[in-house]
């Protein structure tokens, strides 16, 4: 389990080191006198601005999770509260599986092809089928993969025909 | 008035052809599925169906989305009712009355009831649309670089303020960090390249339709799949006559009008979305009803007030959006970007560039509001058998349109990558309680923000004074002061205990 508290303060303290370099980045930035601009107009300005209030906001959030860290620790889980085992689970096999096929499998392989896969696995591992016997989950299966090759077709097929998009 | 008669009578008989009106049938019936299913909301369904519509022309493509965006804030209804989960965001409040009356045998009276106050509400907007709309646009053109200044910093710290759900602060942070996105890229002035990171494909900035099909398509198929699913109630909806329906509405006729006038004022508001109309309408109607004590158990007044606030939000948040180019809502922001793809340059400019086309997005609006009478009546049973679809049938399919669409617009997988990017960067965001439409504004108005502070400041030879003498500029300087001082918790305490204590230390 992940308390909602220790993802606040990483995610707090991520914003801290985003603001910081790009107050950094701001403030180094090239001021273009070779071109001849106001100085009050140079690119960097409002970055670096925002870069210091990011930092700012950031470091009050880490105070305010410091003080309420001993009143937070106490909390009952709930949906929208701490992270559960089996939420982190459920995202990370959604997450990966997303990434995989938008990452590895479009462009590499005939986009209505991944397309189906995705679908076909995904529809297979995340949607609860209850306790069935060996023929009704073969049979589950195969309308399954008529759902996905059916769906990935019919993606692919209003995109490139309808809209001419040479798919990925 | 004769102008406005004669723009308004024009796109009328345009839109009486019989594409457009089948575009308005299919668009605002995929939107009522949209916004029916929970894990699809208005955002994302204008943000995929912009991908959709780059090849139709200007008013088949803003109708198409404007259908889309009506469509679905009403259908957000109907789960709301019938699952005891709001379909969108905007219907949460409408479960509070829904889901009871339906657990009483009502759920037809509800859906009915419902669908009167989302049409009417629409309509008060609409007519609200059209009396403001042009005058705001004229005034607009008196604001020079320190007003858009300002105007773009309100909006971002208004909508941080109001859709935070706990701290102030992270309404902020999350309008900083759209800012900041927008910062990627070329600058607007001197074209300096800023923070590509190396990709020369960040040379243009980070797009907004990926940026937006991440955080609302991707990180809400990563919320929906990560929670418990919702279980649709087995009770059929009884049939409900339309003379009781007219009846029911003219009763709370008081009430529809308010709620219309708060929910368009609550979308005038930059970032701040129909949710807060719906609530904003809701808390109004609970303080002034007879009937008050019936709020919360199933209430049709209550359903009324909600639903017609949220759905009059719609027409609201298109009037900054076409007379300032700053949304009034997530789901307008993307319109905007739709807007630009289709040749329409939304702000001050609009009443001159192209003076019809307010009186045509209001006919729009009305199309697509008889369009959800229609069918909202009408096939009532339809939509009890799209709630019934798994989500993990859909879930991947609306993945494969987040992957394709940004894809489709621009021919390249980084943008693929920037939706799976915001996607991920959004749930984490919205898990930990950061509201996304500041995020969504921040995106929006930074390169607004930028070009007009550097501007001004070029403008006055670097001195800020401009910035808080000039009348309109002080005055947005100083709401927002005032907006950030009483986010300060320690302060809202001091200024309400003094509050309370005043009239007892003057009655003793």
């Amino acid at each position: 389990m992940l308390t909602k508290r220790a993802a606040d303060i990483a995610v707090a303290t991520i914003l801290l080191a985003i603001g910081i370099a790009q107050f950094t980045g701001g403030l180094t930035m090239d001021r273009l006198e070779n071109r001849h601009i106001h100085p009050a107009s140079f690119p960097g300005l409002v970055p670096m601005i925002l870069g210091a209030v990011m930092a700012v906001m950031a470091v009050l959030l880490l105070i305010g999770q410091w003080r309420a860290g001993a009143a937070a620790q106490g909390k009952a889980v709930s949906e929208g509260g701490d992270f559960t085992r089996d939420e982190l689970f459920r995202l990370a096999a959604v997450g990966a599986l997303c990434l995989f096929y938008a990452l590895v499998l479009v462009g590499n392989v005939h986009f209505w092809l991944a397309s189906s896969l995705f679908i076909a696995v995904f529809t297979a591992l995340f949607e609860p089928a209850g306790p069935m016997t060996q023929q009704k989950r073969l049979l589950r299966l195969g309308f399954i993969a008529v759902f996905a090759i059916a769906m990935g077709g019919a993606i692919a097929m209003l995109f490139e025909q309808a809209f001419l998009v040479r798919l990925p | 008035m004769t102008d406005v008669l004669s723009a308004l009578g024009g796109a009328f008989v345009d839109f009486m052809a019989p594409t457009m009106l089948f575009h308005v049938a299919w668009a605002t019936l995929l939107g009522i599925f949209v916004g029916a299913l929970p894990g699809l909301t208005a955002t994302m369904g204008v943000a995929l169906l912009t991908t959709l519509t780059y090849s139709l022309d200007r008013d088949a493509a803003i109708l198409v989305l404007i259908c889309m965006y009506v469509g679905a804030i009403y259908g957000g209804s109907r789960s709301a009712i019938l699952l005891n989960i709001p379909g969108t965001p905007a219907s949460a409040a409408s479960t509070l009355d829904g889901f009871p009356l339906a657990k009483a045998g009502k759920a037809g009276l509800a859906m009915g009831v419902a669908t009167m106050g989302s049409a009417l509400g629409t309509f008060v907007g609409i007519i609200l649309l059209i009396l403001l709309a042009p005058p705001l646009a004229e005034a607009a053109l008196e604001f020079g670089s320190f007003e858009f200044f300002w105007l773009a910093l309100f909006g971002i710290i208004i909508s941080g303020q109001l859709t935070q759900a706990g701290s102030p602060v992270k309404g902020y942070l999350a309008g900083v960090i759209g800012l900041s996105v927008a910062m990627i890229g070329s600058d607007g002035i001197h074209s300096h390249i800023r923070f590509n990171m190396g990709f020369p494909e960040l040379n243009g900035g980070i797009g907004l339709i990926p940026a937006m099909v991440g955080a609302f398509g991707f990180a809400e198929i990563l919320f929906t799949m990560t929670r418990p699913a919702a279980e649709l109630t087995n009770r059929k909806p009884e049939r409900v006559r339309m003379s009781e329906l007219l009846r029911r509405a003219w009763g709370y006729k008081g009430t529809i009008v308010r709620s219309g006038a708060i929910g368009t004022s609550i979308g005038i508001i930059p970032g701040v979305g129909e949710d807060i109309g719906a609530w904003g309408s809701y808390a109004a109607a609970k303080r002034t009803s007879s009937e008050r004590d019936q709020f919360g158990k199933g209430s049709l007044e209550g359903l009324t007030a909600s639903e017609t606030g949220n759905s009059a939000v719609v027409p609201g948040s298109l009037i900054p959006t076409l007379t300032l180019g700053i949304p009034g809502s997530a789901a307008a922001a993307v319109l905007i970007a739709a807007l630009y793809i289709h040749g329409v340059r939304p702000g001050p400019m609009i009443m001159f560039d192209q003076p019809d086309f307010i009186y045509r997005v209001a006919v729009m609006l009305v199309f697509s509001t008889v369009a959800i009478l229609v069918f909202g009546l009408a096939l009532t049973p339809l939509f009890i058998q799209v709630l019934r679809v798994p989500r993990g049938y859909l879930m991947p399919v609306v993945f494969v349109m987040c992957v394709i669409g940004p894809f489709a617009l621009t021919q390249r997988l980084f943008d693929v990558w920037v939706m799976l990017a915001f996607g991920l960067i959004g749930y984490v965001l919205r898990r930990l309680d950061y509201p996304m439409a500041p995020l969504v504004l921040g995106i929006i108005l930074g390169d607004l923000l930028d070009k007009s502070l550097r501007r001004g400041l070029t403008l006055s030879d670097g001195d800020l004074a401009p910035f808080f003498v000039r009348p309109i500029s002080a005055g947005f300087a100083i709401l927002i002061l005032v907006t950030v001082v009483f986010s300060i918790p320690a302060v809202r305490r001091l200024v309400f205990r003094s509050g309370r204590t005043a009239p007892s230390a003057g009655g003793d």
